[in-house]
């Protein structure tokens, strides 16, 4: 009993001399309106990095691999852009471990509630790719005007012509053959015409000149023996 | 003897009764220290983490909401506390990766046996609570002896209520078998 009241004439002496303070209410409000900020951001940020992981597969034309086959889907995981889904899913972790500050994030298991992120990150995601916002951001850095992130728009049309992939416009079409003119605007060695034998089944009457189309397949010198071909949409 | 609640003596000192944070810590230092004996063996370390304990519960008084019970709230502080000391003194992480918190476990539901079970298990724990690892014996201490319910220990803990549930199943079978253990051994 006497260490005990001992313990307490010593904490309260601390807090009679003044050496022990309370903090102020504005403390704590300020400290749980910055994790709200902070849990705020890393959501909108990871809807946006998602977001543009969709528009970038879609804009770039790589989801057409999904739709080529056994080889289509392999090159498409080799193309996909993983650099933001693995900032996606940092951010994930950020957004639970921050949780953690409210009673909704401890009192939920860590997988569920990475689940929920992740539905209600991918919802969020598929929403902002229908507005017009990456497209604005893409003519942005087009012109070069887009800092930080632009090195991520730009790469959307690089060349995967290493890859077997070309998205070129239509010059001429002959039996089961037809001549792309590509031009990613690199200038390199896989700028020019390439004669495209098409995969057994496709309808050559579909094909136009002057159309934009996009091609998977095996490149050998000058021509390209497609597993897959697409027609792009006027503004691809 | 002061009459007052714990949240109202509390809401007193967040005013500024300093007065009345002398009762609570009258009221919560023995428990404290009985709780503080769970994690640490060494008497003058217990007293100091204790004596940590109730300067920041003091200093963030103001951080607590008086329309919520005030003593779950004080031992999340002691649970923060204990097991930064018990981490500085082994230099390791105490509890490593809590695998219960990552995937759902079915919630206990209340059963009015579960009181007498209490009262039951308090009078045999001390016996095997010390054959427990720090995961188990910290929620057995929790829920038997500091007598809080699971909502209350899963927010001392920040761990899920499923989680509660089924750590402390887990460590009142071993409790359970520690003691018989001990009996077949007399």
């Amino acid at each position: 009993m006497n260490q005990e009241s001992d313990m307490k004439g010593k904490i309260l002496e601390k807090i009679g001399h003044g050496e022990v303070r309370k903090r102020s209410r504005i403390y704590f409000v300020v400290q749980i309106v910055v994790v709200a900020l902070l849990f705020s951001s890393a959501f909108v940020l990871s809807v946006f990095v998602l977001s543009f992981a969709i528009f970038s597969v879609r804009e770039s034309g790589e989801q057409f691999l999904l739709g080529f086959g056994r080889q289509g889907v392999a090159t498409f995981i080799v193309l996909f852009p993983w650099a933001p889904l693995i900032i996606d899913i940092l951010l994930f972790i950020l957004i639970e471990w921050l949780s953690r500050w409210f009673k909704f994030g401890y009192r939920i298991p860590v997988l569920r509630a990475l689940l929920g992120i992740f539905i209600f990150a991918i919802m969020g995601g598929i929403i902002v790719d229908l507005t017009p916002l990456h497209e604005s951001l893409l003519q942005m850095a087009n012109h070069n005007e887009l800092p930080v992130i632009g090195e991520w728009y730009e790469g959307i049309y690089a060349s995967h012509a290493s890859q077997g992939v070309f998205r070129g416009t239509v010059s001429s079409v002959q039996g089961n053959e037809f001549v792309i003119f590509h031009d990613d605007n690199d200038h390199d060695a896989d700028d020019g015409t390439w004669a495209v034998v098409v995969p057994a089944g496709f309808d050559m009457t579909s094909l136009s000149v002057g159309e934009r189309v996009y091609v998977a397949g095996i490149a050998g010198t000058g021509t390209i023996q497609a597993y897959g071909i697409e027609q792009l949409s006027g503004d691809m | 003897m002061d009459d007052r609640t714990d949240e109202e003596l509390a809401a007193l000192v967040q005013g500024n009764n300093d007065a009345a944070y002398g009762v609570l810590i009258e009221r919560y230092q023995g428990r404290l220290l009985r709780y503080g004996r769970k994690f640490l063996s060494d008497e003058d370390h217990i007293e100091d983490v204790v004596q940590d304990v109730l300067i920041k519960t003091y200093q963030n008084i103001r951080g607590f909401d008086v329309k919520r019970r005030f003593s779950p709230w004080i031992y999340r502080i002691a649970h923060n506390e204990f097991v930064n000391a018990l981490r500085k003194k082994h230099r390791e992480p105490v509890m490593s990766v809590d695998f219960d918190i990552f995937t759902d476990h079915p919630v206990h539901h209340y059963d009015p046996a579960e009181d007498e079970d209490r009262k039951a298990m308090q009078s045999t724990i001390e016996a095997g609570l010390d054959a427990l690892t720090p995961l188990y014996k910290e929620i057995i201490v929790l829920y038997y002896i500091e007598e809080l319910s699971y909502q209350e220990i899963s927010d001392v803990l920040h761990v899920p209520l499923g989680t509660v549930s089924v750590r402390l199943r887990r460590g009142r079978e071993a409790l359970k078998k520690t003691i018989r253990a001990q009996e077949n051994h007399e």
